[in-house]
């Protein structure tokens, strides 16, 4: 059984394509995130989900029914979605308790299950408060706490944590989402923000242009993104030109197996993707390819050094690397790569020598 | 009607200052929806009736004959009445500006003590009729009449209307950029000059706008300090001359100088204002959350220091200046005599009369404001914004020139309405229409569509979302507009002497036949009434208009309303 379907579904404001043909499936009990930069379309998604927009074109399917196919459409009172948006919008007229009840028949509204549904997300001294006397993630577990009342076929959160404070957000992230684990929900997650995506969800789908161009377990996102855009958008990526011969990728800094899963590309020059935490920064070795430290930037749990590889290696590292930050914009060239290390950082200047662990992910080389 | 009409305005006035950070749209909210007939169609029908007065105003004008009305208007006596009124509105605008910039600096940014009880203070003037002021002062010493008179009652009466809308400004402005400037080396009037004064602009061109406003339309207290204006010429001619020509190219020249002055503010108000408050609303929008909010209206306060006391003199020289003088007047006429030889007005039957017109006029007009406000609200447009500004016109129609125009409506096309309370009413509600639409605009958009549709998905049909979530969210916004308009029609003066049927009277009309025939002591009981009313709920109302949105009186219905429910506890 799936909880929500999403077919080829079409959305345009006049003059603006937003969404171009989205396909999603999120299987029951799973927490799917759905991740894009800003202008992708999320919001757009959201609100054919939910029912405020209509499809063009396309067909969504909650629950196994047809919701919306393009003609007719469910109004979004019978969709049984819980919908937790941005800031929680919380009726500011009622308190945390008449809030939690809100969704609930009149009979059922003084019964027990707006204190339950407090108690599980921990809130049940603030039954009395109204919304503005709590903090935002308060606020946002309220939020949870109602949609949840309602008992939904699908939990919708709307980028629920990206108006908390960054010292917040891991813990109130951290709590939501072990409620939604307990209660089985459904839920899609929608964020622009990779690491809350990587973390949460069961699976990933990144939205770009209106299209998903990946839908994959994060891990699976993370190792083998389908295109650099992507590597770069779902963390930091060394970028490196290389040769693909078929068995094996060679790069600037050596030899390297291809991740399995991956669709091998067409033997020649391809771009290879090196995660910072695959470089191995080693004091000698056979392979180990000589470099040296030009930046650190220490972060306490761990670091990140820029290094740079030294110019007269041998021929076959003459590949210049590649480094990406954006999903949308070009991708930078930087002569540097990123290496995560945990223990004590090199200084800037320091001469260290550079392993690469594991097998990497490649594609075709851009013809640009 | 003036003073309680600016009362009014001033979160009137609060329309161009708010409707900045209201207006730019995020994209999550619904486009393109058009929106249901019958919302557009009632709108369409109310902006049609709003437009009357000024047909009617335009058709009388073509009927008199252009030719005519450039004679009459061509005058020695035009001149005079136009430099009159430019003398007067340079002078009080200029006067009340400087008095209400200084003072709510004062309040809002310095260590000046009992902050709370001067914030009531400098707004109770606006309790006041001017022309109860008026009376007063004349009352008082005849020397105070022709424009230093005028100038002195128009400042002391007016001046609120510019403190409120700057006082808000200064406490919604955001005090770091001060902070920054003097951190960036500006002394502290270079600073007030370049930081402060800009966020505030916007603010002050409002509050001087609707002090432009209002003394265009001043009647009553111009008549009383023998100070001739257009109004008070357009009134003669009127009534004494029944010259209905001269006094509708008066009128058009009354309108055309409202015009200017609204087209003036818009055009010079435009400038900057966006920018500020874009800036502010930024910044809220990127902060988000309730502590963020507060911090940012943490104000570090000027010490005042030795200055303390002479600025503590100044306050009380002006509380007593515009509140003491015409209250203890009021009452010392009240305790002489009755000096009257004219028949006794029931003083009863005028005051049901006052409430009766009032409370019907505030119930048309808030029921007539609501399908704009929610049309401009909820399918923001081109059609919307048109007729939301329709819906401010009356804003430059003198209360006079307007009950002419009815007048002229009802004699000429609608007989059995002429004479009738009906009348009346409607010309109140036409009237006072912007503070009707002001109130329940901001009161709506408080009741964002967001929570309707956060409503729905949680399985509230459209009807239970409207009954549970935005009715309980703009209720107060309701009951304001309502008051609003009750209050200005309460005390207004002008319009209801034209309108009036022959042998009704209501408190100002009873005032207004005393005062003209020098009979102080009797019109003072009805003075004293016309304060009662208008002073009291106008104070509850300031408050709730103080109140951020966040702190709307909407939190404490839901208070009470929720309290009644079980609390866990009970149920276990």
């Amino acid at each position: 059984m799936t909880g929500l379907t999403v077919e080829n579904l079409h959305k345009s404001y006049p003059g603006t394509p937003v969404l171009r043909g989205i396909d999603l499936e999120v299987k029951s009990g799973t927490l799917t995130a759905i991740l894009g930069p800003s202008g992708s379309g999320k919001t757009t998604l959201l609100r054919v989900i939910t029912g405020f927009e209509h499809a063009d074109r396309g067909i969504v399917t909650l629950n196994d029914i047809v919701v919306d196919d393009g003609h007719r459409r469910v109004r979004p009172e019978q969709r049984r979605i819980g919908l937790v948006p941005q800031d929680g919008a919380l009726f500011p007229h009622l308190t945390v308790r008449a809030n939690v009840a809100f969704p609930l028949p009149r009979r059922d509204r003084h019964g027990s299950r707006p204190d339950e549904m407090l108690e599980l997300v921990g809130l049940s001294g603030l039954a009395a408060r109204y919304p503005h006397q709590l903090s935002g993630g308060q606020q946002q577990r309220v939020a949870l706490a109602r949609a949840l009342a309602s008992q939904p076929g699908l939990i919708l959160l709307d980028e629920p944590f990206s108006s908390l404070d960054a010292g917040l957000r891991a813990t109130v992230r951290a709590d939501v989402l072990a409620v939604l684990r307990d209660t089985g929900a459904t839920t899609v997650l929608v964020t622009h923000d990779q690491d809350e995506a990587l973390s949460a969800a069961d699976h990933v789908a990144v939205l770009r242009e209106g299209s998903i161009i990946q839908a994959d377990t994060p891990r699976q996102l993370y190792q083998c993104p389908v295109d650099p855009q992507i590597a770069a958008f779902v963390g930091t990526a060394n970028l490196l030109e290389g040769t693909w011969d078929g068995t094996s990728v060679t790069t600037a800094l050596g030899r390297h197996g291809i991740q399995a899963g991956l669709r091998a590309p067409e033997p020649g020059h391809v771009t290879v993707l090196i995660r910072p935490e695959q470089i191995c920064l080693a004091q000698s070795g056979d392979d180990a390819v000589p470099a040296h430290v030009t930046a650190t930037h220490y972060y306490g749990h761990d670091a990140v050094v820029a290094v740079r590889p030294d110019a007269n290696g041998s021929a076959r590292r003459n590949g210049k690397s590649r480094n990406g930050h954006h999903l949308n914009g070009k991708l930078a060239l930087a002569k540097d790569l990123r290496v995560r290390v945990t223990s004590d950082p090199p200084s800037p200047g320091a001469c260290v020598k550079l392993t690469v662990r594991g097998s990497v992910a490649a594609w075709a080389a851009a013809e640009n | 009607m003036r003073s309680m009409n600016g009362m009014l305005t001033a979160p009137g006035h609060r329309r161009t200052t708010v409707a900045v950070v209201l207006r730019p749209r995020s994209p999550r909210q619904p486009t393109a929806r058009r929106p249901p007939w019958p919302l557009t169609g009632s709108a369409a029908l109310v902006c049609g009736a709003l437009l009357l007065p000024v047909t009617f105003l335009i058709w009388q004008a073509s009927g008199v004959g252009w030719s005519l009305i450039s004679h009459l208007l061509l005058r020695r006596l035009t001149l005079s009445l136009l430099i009159n009124t430019i003398e007067l509105t340079l002078a009080v605008t200029t006067c009340a500006a400087l008095i209400a910039l200084a003072a709510a600096w004062c309040v809002e940014r310095t260590s000046l003590p009992g902050r709370r009880v001067w914030r009531i203070l400098m707004l109770l003037p606006l309790a006041i009729p001017d022309f109860v002021t008026g009376y007063t002062w004349s009352s008082l010493t005849p020397i105070i009449h022709g424009l230093y008179g005028a100038v002195l009652v128009m400042t002391l009466g007016l001046f609120p209307l510019i403190y409120l809308p700057v006082a808000a400004a200064l406490r919604r402005a955001d005090s770091t950029l001060y902070e920054v400037a003097r951190g960036l080396g500006m002394n502290r009037f270079t600073a007030f000059c370049r930081v402060v004064l800009p966020q505030i602009r916007s603010a002050l061109l409002g509050g001087c706008l609707l002090v432009t406003l209002a003394l265009l339309a001043e009647f009553g207290a111009f008549e009383i300090l023998r100070f001739q204006t257009f109004t008070t010429e357009i009134f003669t001619e009127f009534t004494l001359g029944f010259n209905a020509p001269a006094a509708s190219a008066l009128s058009l020249l009354l309108v055309l100088l409202s015009l200017l002055a609204l087209t003036g503010e818009h055009l010079v108000g435009r400038r900057g204002s966006g920018r500020a408050t874009a800036t502010a609303s930024a910044r809220s929008g990127s902060n988000g959350g309730a502590a963020t909010s507060a911090r940012v209206l943490k104000v570090h306060r000027y010490q005042l220091g030795r200055a303390t006391l002479p600025v503590l003199g100044g306050f009380l020289a002006l509380t007593g200046l515009s509140v003491g003088v015409p209250v203890s007047t009021v009452i010392y006429w009240r305790l002489q005599p009755s000096d009257t030889t004219l028949p006794p007005i029931p003083l009863v039957g005028s005051a049901v009369n006052t409430l009766v017109y009032a409370g019907s006029a505030a119930i048309l007009a808030t029921v007539a404001a609501f399908p704009v406000a929610l049309l401009f609200i909820r399918h923001p447009g081109r059609l919307g914004t048109l007729f939301e500004r329709i819906g401010y016109l009356s804003q430059g129609l003198p209360g006079l020139v307007l009950a002419l125009a009815l007048v002229f409506f009802a004699i000429h096309a609608a007989y059995p309405l002429y004479q009738t309370p009906a009348l009346l009413v409607v010309t109140y509600a036409i009237m006072f229409f912007p503070l009707a639409l002001v109130s329940l605009r901001s009161s709506l958009a408080q009741a964002p569509p967001r929570l309707e549709e956060t409503a729905r998905s949680l399985g509230c049909r459209p009807s239970a979302a409207l009954r549970r979530v935005t009715l309980p969210l703009v209720a107060p916004g309701i009951a304001a507009s309502a008051a609003l308009v009750f209050l200005a029609a309460v005390v207004e003066l002008t319009a209801t002497l034209v309108l009036i049927p022959s042998g009704a009277n209501t408190l100002a009309t009873a005032f207004w036949a005393y005062q003209q025939n020098s009979s102080y002591a009797s019109a003072s009981r009805y003075a004293i009434v016309i304060v009662a009313i208008a002073a009291i709920p106008g104070c509850l109302l300031q408050r709730w208009f103080d109140r951020g949105p966040g702190h709307g009186p909407g939190r404490g219905r839901g208070r009470t309303s929720t309290s009644g429910q079980p609390t866990p506890k009970e149920q276990l």
